[in-house]
């Protein structure tokens, strides 16, 4: 009887063991797999040109996620993945553009736009509210006009 | 900036043809960069397949500058079935040099390639100095091949 009781501990420390083994590979595999998938989504299919390689079914598309899986299995990371991409396609191939100075107008112009906006808009609401201020008072004459108009619908 | 979004700039251009590995098509010459960069001539690199229907549309303006201005052309064949590569050049003409086949399509990848037909002028130092995107047209051939060629055919 002890015999069976040592063959059964010595069995299970290989299979923890083992356990242990295929634990790791898998997080290792869904630690690439949730990598890929982000460089998947920041990174433009070229075929279709406003879908990310995630959206796009485009040979191409399909071809560069592969890659992409590749050189993060090889142990590449997202930023030099990214690196080699745009030696190859240039900046284009990134959905949201890098925040250089080059491309500073692309983040910066929408707010200075906005501020241009909303600088006439306060212009032209001011100025709409002084002209009615000012100019559009009825005279005194305009107003006994008015009055005897009313009086007489009243009546 | 570019007046057509679809037609992407190359990153390559006045970079010297990247050193790239090819299989061969059956007898034809196999492509190779030491050829590429030893040659003295302007010269053209076009990527192509015989499952491309634009490619068969340029393929007789590739013969027109092989035949009558004896451009050396280079053939990438793109992810394509070796045998009908082999029927289509048997077919329709041979209008390259020598041929690189690119199975996979990663050695395209390398060169930017994101739809093919695409065809890259190269000087005659081996640098790409323009990069065409879609079939050569007899407009394109007329209006910016030819006189590119000329041109670089003048700086050498």
């Amino acid at each position: 009887m002890p015999k069976y009781i040592i063959i059964l501990i010595i069995c299970s420390i290989f299979t923890s063991d083992l356990y242990a083994q295929n634990n790791q590979n898998f997080k290792n595999d869904a630690l690439i797999a949730e990598k890929a998938k982000d460089l998947y989504k920041e990174l433009r299919c070229l075929v279709c040109q406003n879908q990310s390689l995630s959206e796009s079914d485009a040979p191409l598309a399909i071809d560069l996620r592969a890659l992409i899986r590749e050189k993060l299995e090889e142990g590449k990371t997202k930023k030099e993945v990214i690196n080699y991409l745009v030696e190859r396609y240039g900046e284009f191939i990134l959905l949201k553009p890098a925040l250089s100075l080059q491309n500073l107008i692309l983040w910066v112009g929408p707010l200075i736009f906005l501020l241009i906006g909303l600088i006439f808009a306060y212009k032209f609401y001011a100025g709409l509210n002084k002209d009615i201020n000012k100019n559009n008072r009825l005279s005194e004459k305009e107003k006994k006009e008015v009055y005897k108009t009313l009086s007489r619908r009243i009546k | 900036m570019n007046e057509d979004p679809s037609n992407l700039p190359s990153v390559l251009i006045d970079e010297e043809f990247p050193v790239l590995e090819f299989a061969q098509l059956e007898k034809y010459n196999l492509l190779s960069t030491s050829d590429i960069l030893s040659y003295d001539r302007p010269s053209l690199v076009n990527v192509w397949a015989s499952w491309c229907t634009p490619c068969k549309v340029e393929h007789v303006n590739l013969m027109v500058l092989k035949m009558d201005y004896e451009i050396r052309i280079y053939g990438i064949n793109y992810k394509d079935d070796i045998q009908e590569a082999n029927k289509m050049l048997v077919k329709i003409g041979n209008p390259f040099y020598s041929i690189g086949v690119d199975s996979t399509g990663r050695e395209s990848i390398n060169l930017g390639v994101y739809g093919i037909p695409e065809t890259f002028i190269l000087d005659s130092e081996g640098q790409i100095r323009y990069r065409h995107v879609g079939p050569i047209l007899e407009f394109d051939l007329r209006e910016t091949i030819i006189p590119i060629l000329t041109k670089l055919e003048k700086e050498r």
